[in-house]
């Protein structure tokens, strides 16, 4: 009864994770994986590290256990994201929620990514996104111009 | 099965550049970005400013909830140089301030009405001898001058202008006008310029109505006035006869125009009272303000307009201690009365803590923030340039007490 239960996740980097199949198809994608094929009991992923696995897989147990109570949920997901404040975690993370489509996962990363950037400069931004800057240096210049008061107040970097 | 493959992440790039590069994964992350850092992210990269712009990002974003964070006011002063130069207060300590933008070429600009983030101004040429309605964006400082309003007749005649804009509905606004038709003072017609075709067009037949059409107030999809009796009215009409009422509403759509019942204690409005009516967050508010009453009611208009009912009351007389240059000795001493210098800028509800809703109120130099629920008070904001408390002169006096405050709400909308 157990197995029947259960599926085994498998990190890129080839490392197995047991959950409960109520737990893993709060994921879309694990739902779709596992609805398609019912035979296999150990599914790769092959895009998802184990350490952000581990993190995911903390995430769907969580909730699976609040069930429908959002009180609850919400004190959980404080409860989650205490100490999460590395950008390449956060990053990694909602690349895993977003490949795994658990769309309580990506409000929760895309809110905590967006509270981080809050009061940050547009170069910060860049470097933590690894963007280039493709504005020549007038056109920049009179981007920021037009909305300097946007731009007041800023952290330095 | 196939959003998944588009998702797959390619491995060799590293998460953030992939986060950068999905475009809705950036547009989830930026929705949730106050509309301050919006603006500075604009100068990120092209790709950043093409989303932030983009009216559909606009759209998404405005469907969030959007409290006022301030107000705009017309700065009193005696001299017509200042007359049409607009204050902000912000509702915050640690808010920035906002400067309103001008149609530059004009003598005199005024705010008519604020709408979920817009407002509707009207600006003055003497050289040109016209009045010019434009909307603006306070936000992005955009301003749009609307086309001039054909008439078949005579031009100069009443007409009133209100801006209907609701970005969780629709990206674009309306201005309905309300105009007098002919020459009797009571037969009006609607004319409706809508941003979305840029053209202004004639709604339904001319109409018969014993009512001025005030300022307008746009909720719910519908343009809301109130107007006291006046001393005129009582002289000239037999007001049950007419079927006298003191606000009605216009529903935009369906091209209804209806009575609302009438305002409570609303009475005959002189030099004595004067009135507070305006919208927030989804409620219509409307007090009446009595200058020697220290206290008064907020009544809210339910829904489906079956009745006013009183939402809070309100006691100024702990304000008055603090503020003692809110009380002056009318000058007619038969009237043995104390008066109070006060108005209500503006009602603003706050949807995510009811119980922080709250009232701005301006006395003699100052702008005090009021909570409606806990009756707790303080101040906001020195207003430059007005006389406080002591040196008050009795010219000072009626100059700004019925200047409305304009809610500034932040908005991306275009105009």
């Amino acid at each position: 009864m157990a197995e029947e239960n259960t599926i085994t996740l498998k990190s890129s980097d080839g490392k197995e994770f047991l959950i409960s199949k109520k737990a893993a198809t709060l994921s879309e994608t694990i739902k779709a994986m596992v609805e398609e094929d019912n035979s296999s009991s150990v599914f790769p992923l092959t895009v998802v590290d184990s350490k952000t696995l581990a993190d995911v897989i903390t995430f769907l147990n969580k909730h699976v256990d609040c069930g429908d109570d959002d009180d609850k949920k919400k004190s959980c997901d404080e409860e989650f994201m205490a100490g999460k404040d590395d950008m390449k975690d956060l990053f990694d993370l909602v690349v895993a929620a977003n490949y795994l489509d658990v769309k309580d996962l990506l409000d929760l990363i895309c809110g905590k990514i967006a509270d981080m950037m809050q009061g940050k400069s547009p170069e910060w931004v860049r470097k933590t996104f690894n963007i280039q800057n493709d504005f020549s240096p007038e056109e920049e210049a009179k981007v920021r111009e037009e909305y300097a008061w946007a731009h007041e107040g800023v952290e330095e970097d | 099965m196939e959003k998944i493959k588009i998702c797959e992440p390619v491995h060799h790039r590293n998460s953030a550049e992939f986060v950068a590069s999905i475009d809705d994964l950036l547009i989830q992350i930026l929705l949730r970005q106050p509309v301050k850092s919006l603006f500075r992210f604009k100068s990120v990269s092209k790709h950043w400013q093409s989303l932030i712009t983009n009216p559909r990002f606009c759209y998404l974003r405005s469907r969030k909830t959007n409290s006022a964070i301030g107000l705009f006011f017309a700065r009193p002063g005696l001299t017509p140089a200042c007359r049409h130069i607009y204050d902000y207060v912000a509702f915050c300590d640690s808010a920035s301030t906002r400067k309103l933008k001008y149609l530059v070429d004009t003598d005199s600009n005024d705010v008519l009405q604020s709408c979920n983030g817009l407002l509707l101004c009207d600006s003055y040429s003497s050289e040109e001898c016209r009045t010019r309605f434009y909307v603006c964006n306070p936000t992005t400082n955009r301003i749009s001058v609307l086309p001039e309003l054909n008439y078949d007749d005579d031009s100069q005649r009443y007409r009133k202008m209100s801006l209907a804009f609701d970005p969780k509905i629709s990206p674009h606004y309306k201005v309905v006008c309300v105009q007098q038709f002919g020459w009797d003072k009571y037969i009006y017609r609607i004319v409706i310029y809508s941003s979305e075709t840029g053209a202004w067009g004639v709604r339904g037949e001319p109409f018969t109505e014993y009512f001025r059409f005030g300022r307008g107030v746009y909720l719910n999809g519908a343009i809301h006035w109130m107007t006291p009796l006046t001393l005129d009215w009582v002289t000239t009409c037999n007001l049950a006869e007419l079927g006298w009422c003191n606000s009605m509403y216009f529903k935009i759509d369906d091209q209804v125009l209806d009575k609302m019942p009438r305002a409570p204690n609303l009475h005959l409005l002189g030099w004595l009272n004067k009135f507070y009516f305006g919208e927030s967050c989804g409620h219509l508010h409307f007090a009446e303000i009595g200058v020697n009453k220290s206290q008064f009611n907020v009544y809210e208009m339910r829904n489906d307009y079956s009745e006013w009912f009183v939402k809070y009351q309100v006691d100024l007389s702990p304000v008055l201690a603090v503020y003692p240059e809110m009380i002056r000795d009318f000058d007619n001493p038969t009237m043995g009365l104390l008066y109070y210098n006060f108005s209500v800028f503006c009602i603003v509800r706050v949807e995510e803590d009811e119980d922080e809703s709250f009232l701005v109120l301006h006395i003699p130099g100052k702008a005090i923030r009021y909570n409606l629920v806990r009756k707790t008070f303080k101040n906001l904001k020195k207003l430059e340039g007005e006389f406080d408390g002591h040196e008050c002169h009795q010219g000072s006096f009626n100059s700004y007490m019925y200047a409305p405050g304009y809610q500034y709400i932040e908005s991306m909308s275009c105009v």
